[in-house]
């Protein structure tokens, strides 16, 4: 089971408090897309992908990007059990949208830098190692109900 | 061969010559040390690497900090010919320093972290991808000679 310090509890919980989940989402979200070219695949039907701007300016990943930061608040606020709260999506993400667990840790590191941009300084090493902690262990949960 | 849109040769240019490297290379090293603690079994003779705090007040780290910041300035300045500029070092790497690749990987994420706290908003998604692409063109020279 994964251990958390006080500190870092009170960074997580920090953080959390001061993101805007409904910017921070679609911006993280629209990096991959931008950054990462190949993971535009899995969204197909989210019509148009075909430049920076486009992708930043799409409706369709925005809605997408915010749906996934608020899915991040399970975690922040289960950080006792966060393998047992993602099951049921890592099943989802494994067995109906056949995402490759690879694209878990892309969207992991955009999502870092979204914050690092917009916390400058006070995003200090510490900061970083505990929130980075997080994203691991995220990870590893969204991976874990794959075979 | 890698080939450069002149966006990204710009934003390389731009990035690098605005760069304090003296604040920045100690800066990645400390948060590559902090966050992926196992990286500290390459700096066994660097004294106190305790907590964040040591490592952050470390002369040496500081030092191999800027050394490191200073070796990535032979990419900025041969853009077109990064895998011939890092042969040397890549052998260096391998053969006497005996560094496992995977941490150029860790150090460059690190490095992407300050210069993407430090730059704020105008890290944009294309900025970002730009640097990614100039950082894992780095990465991919330095592994080179491994065998």
């Amino acid at each position: 089971m994964v251990e958390w310090s006080a500190s870092e509890r009170n960074t997580i919980a920090n953080v959390w408090g001061k993101i805007n989940v409904d910017e921070i989402g679609p911006q993280a979200l629209a990096r991959v897309l931008i950054v990462y070219p190949w993971t535009q695949r899995y969204f197909g039907t989210f019509g148009n992908l075909s430049s920076a701007a486009a992708i930043q300016g799409n409706p369709k990943v925005a809605k997408h990007g915010k749906t996934v930061l608020n899915a991040l608040e399970k975690a922040v606020k289960n950080l006792d059990d966060i393998k047992g709260t993602y099951f049921q999506l890592s099943q989802l993400h494994c067995e109906k949208l056949n995402v490759d667990p690879d694209n878990f840790r892309l969207l992991a590191d955009c999502l870092t830098i979204v914050i690092a941009t917009k916390f400058g300084p006070a995003f200090n090493p510490a900061v970083q190692a505990t929130w980075q902690k997080l994203l691991s262990v995220v990870v590893s949960a969204l991976t874990s109900g794959y075979f | 061969m890698v080939v450069w849109t002149e966006f990204e040769r710009a934003t390389i240019q731009d990035i690098f010559s605005k760069m304090n490297y003296d604040v920045v290379g100690p800066q990645a090293l400390a948060r590559c040390l902090i966050v992926y603690p196992w990286t500290q079994r390459y700096f066994g003779n660097f004294g106190n690497l305790y907590n964040a705090a040591a490592i952050m007040g470390n002369p040496m780290v500081a030092a191999h900090g800027k050394v490191v910041l200073h070796g990535l300035d032979r990419a900025v300045k041969n853009m077109d010919n990064i895998k011939a500029t890092y042969a040397e070092l890549s052998v260096l790497h391998s053969e006497k320093l005996h560094v496992d690749p995977d941490n150029f990987r860790l150090l460059a994420d690190c490095l992407t972290v300050v210069v993407a706290g430090q730059l704020g908003s105008s890290f944009t998604p294309e900025v970002q991808a730009a640097f990614q692409k100039f950082i894992a063109v780095v990465i991919s020279a330095l592994g080179r000679q491994y065998h």
